[in-house]
């Protein structure tokens, strides 16, 4: 059966190329348990965060930049597409943390073009959704290309760096630095996008968010926690996990409609990397395989925000798991909240 | 060109809300030590500009802006298809892992909404989320409306931006408009935008994120400042220009079909040359509406297409040009028939 591209306004958009970059420093998860105080308490019946959770390293960007790691990885991603930067007519960045000027004042956009040499593209970066910025950026700029027939090639990009002592995202993930990026080109018929949803429910804004500069606490001997991550687990517990998996199925349920797909036919699922138990709970709540969702990345890196959609992508084709003509349904949720749901035929 | 006939986009309503009080120019500078010769005081053109009150936050403002803009639309929040944010300045929590239009949606019970928002543009972050947002509603036929936004107040102690050469005096406010399929005027005819990257660092703020943690002066470092001497090489006039023609012949116009022309509310000095481009003189509207507010990023926009749309001056059918320079890295122009 040929599936049509829904939800890009019947215009076939693809993804000519996609990469990421990890700088080439690892940390052991112990030694980030150790040095970000993890808790040792278990986390309900027998679970315990730091045993069971899966990741056994990540990598850390030390000197490198936010935006380097954004640079390094669309660079690679023009090499893979083979394509000159001023080809570009959009660049959107998606990276969802703390970058290295405050936003939305500044974006990392106008590095990644300026470095590529992209000088005909439109830059700019999406700031919300929280790691399903991936799916609102992709629908956002499926849109924009189906609209116009002067963007025909669109770079999206992500460079996430956690600020110091922030790995540990206690008691749900352990995050790793690196970035991501893919090209989307018009009419290429590989990799195609049949459709993209994104929800957002916005009563959990600040369940999970960084206070910012101002809310700094000057006593703090950690010159950095006004940009960590900043959970009510509580309501995390009592208010996101309640409603999770139902998002989860409505925005993959609502992505399958566009795009004329029935769940069985999907071959694949990229999914984040946050922890064992999560993605035991995605497979069991929602009745997926296990063996049809990508968890390889878990152990070498744990979790990598956004980037966690490519990098799996990525991986997943690389090692034979994804092959050509394969429909693969990419997820995730983010803070925000925001749930996205991405089909791609390959 | 859009390679089929796009649906009619428009906007259906706008919005400013300000805070309830103000500052004088003298009174802000005297705040901020700054002394300001004649000259300058002509540049700027701003004798006042809107300061919220303790406890006022951006968010607030946007709400009140968003609440009228709806009700003025006849537009109930689970009606909302789509938030898009065009704000500029830093909002309540640290921006990218919070955005005030995942509040704004819950406020609004927009529970059928997605949220979007745009980074980096300055002033033309209002092209961009407009761009994106009709673009969006065309592209996808369940969606109908989109509700924009913007909410700026300015960092205490960093209205006069900068000290030694002033560019602009920030003033707080906030502005929405709901666009939709369903509008019959205002319609978008097209969004022209430009960027250039090596302008990134012209106008932001250093401190307060990842880079130069280490400084001990980074108090001062989380302050908006701009790079005079880059902001006055960057060929602000060339590129409004060429998106403007742009923005003409993609939607089949001439020069002299545009009937009026909107531009931010920097200063008068920048008023008039984004004016000049065009070869017309700044509105009296214009000229108030800076004076009495100040520079209120994207708002700027907002407000002087309110404050025409609302004048005698404004016809149905008429061509309007908004544009502006997003000070050196993001230019926008958007062509609007009303």
């Amino acid at each position: 059966m040929t599936h049509e591209p829904h939800s890009t306004g019947g215009t076939t958009i693809g993804i000519l190329a996609e990469a990421y970059y990890l700088p080439p420093t690892s940390k052991d998860i112990d030694s980030v348990f150790r040095d970000e105080d993890v808790p040792t308490d278990p986390l309900a019946g027998d679970l315990d965060f730091q045993r069971d959770i899966g990741i056994e390293s990540i990598r850390v960007a030390g000197g490198e930049t936010a935006s380097s790691l954004s640079v390094k990885a669309a660079r690679r991603a023009v090499e893979r597409a083979e394509i000159d930067p001023g080809e570009i007519d959009l660049i959107v960045g998606f990276t969802s943390i703390a970058e290295d000027f405050v936003a939305p004042t500044w974006s990392a956009a106008g590095i990644v073009q300026h470095e590529l040499g992209a000088t005909r593209a439109i830059a700019t970066s999406n700031n919300t959704g929280g790691c399903a910025s991936f799916h609102s950026t992709l629908k956002a700029v499926c849109a924009m290309m189906s609209g116009s027939d002067r963007i025909n090639t669109a770079l999206l990009f992500a460079g996430d760096k956690a600020p110091p002592l922030n790995h540990a995202y206690y008691p749900v993930t352990v995050v790793c630095d690196g970035g991501s990026a893919i090209i989307l080109r018009k009419n290429h018929d590989r990799r195609v996008i049949l459709a993209v949803e994104a929800a957002t429910v916005g009563k959990l804004h600040d369940v999970l968010y960084a206070p910012g500069y101002p809310h700094r606490d000057v006593t703090d001997p950690c010159a950095s926690r006004w940009l960590h991550m900043t959970g009510d687990y509580k309501r995390f517990n009592e208010e996101v996990i309640p409603v999770n998996l139902f998002m989860f199925r409505k925005v993959m349920r609502a992505a399958m409609k566009s795009a004329g797909v029935k769940a069985e036919e999907i071959d694949h699922y990229i999914y984040p990397t946050f922890s064992s138990w999560d993605q035991r709970a995605f497979c069991s709540g929602l009745k997926i395989p296990e063996e049809k969702v990508y968890t390889q990345g878990l152990a070498p890196h744990g979790h990598l925000q956004e980037t966690d959609m490519v990098l799996n992508h990525v991986d997943a084709e690389e090692d034979g798991t994804i092959s050509d003509g394969d429909l693969v349904m990419l997820t995730t949720n983010g803070a925000g909240f925001a749930w996205g749901a991405t089909i791609v035929r390959q | 060109m859009s390679s089929a006939t796009p649906a009619p986009v428009g906007l259906l309503a706008t919005a400013c809300a300000f805070p309830s009080t103000s500052r004088s120019i003298t009174e802000v500078l005297s705040d901020e030590d700054v002394q300001l010769s004649p000259d300058a005081f002509g540049r700027l053109g701003i004798s006042s500009v809107g300061v919220s009150r303790d406890g006022e936050t951006g968010a607030d403002l946007a709400l009140t802006a968003a609440e009228t803009a709806l009700s003025a639309a006849g537009v109930k929040g689970k009606q909302i298809d789509l938030i898009l944010d065009y704000t500029v300045l830093p909002q309540l929590f640290l921006v990218p892992v919070w955005n005030l239009g995942n509040k704004l949606q819950h406020e609004l019970d927009a529970t059928n909404a997605f949220t979007l928002g745009f980074s980096g543009g300055g002033t033309s972050n209002f092209h961009v989320a407009l761009r994106f947002a009709t673009d969006l509603l065309r592209a996808n036929e369940h969606m109908r409306t989109a509700l924009l936004f913007g909410a700026d107040t300015a960092i205490p102690g960093n209205r006069v931006i900068n000290q030694d050469e002033p560019v602009t005096v920030l003033g707080d406010g906030a502005s929405a408009i709901v666009l939709s399929r369903d509008a019959e005027s205002d319609i978008v005819l097209g969004t022209e935008i430009s960027t250039d990257g090596a302008y990134h660092d012209v106008s932001y703020i250093p401190g307060g994120a990842l880079n130069h943690l280490d400084r001990e002066d980074r108090t001062e470092l989380y302050r908006l400042q701009i790079d005079t001497e880059r902001l006055t090489r960057a060929p602000l006039a060339q590129t409004l220009k060429r998106l403007g023609d742009a923005a003409l012949d993609d939607a089949g116009r001439q020069r002299g079909d545009v009937r009026h022309f909107i531009f931010p509310n920097l200063s008068a000095a920048d008023q008039a040359m984004s004016a000049a481009v065009w070869g017309v003189p700044p509105t009296p509207r214009d000229e108030a509406n800076r004076s009495r507010n100040g520079h209120v990023q994207a708002t700027d926009l907002v407000l002087n297409l309110e404050s025409l749309t609302a004048d005698d001056a404004c016809a149905r059918g008429d061509l309007i040009m908004v544009s502006s320079h997003g000070l050196g890295f993001t230019a926008g122009v958007t062509l609007l028939q009303h």
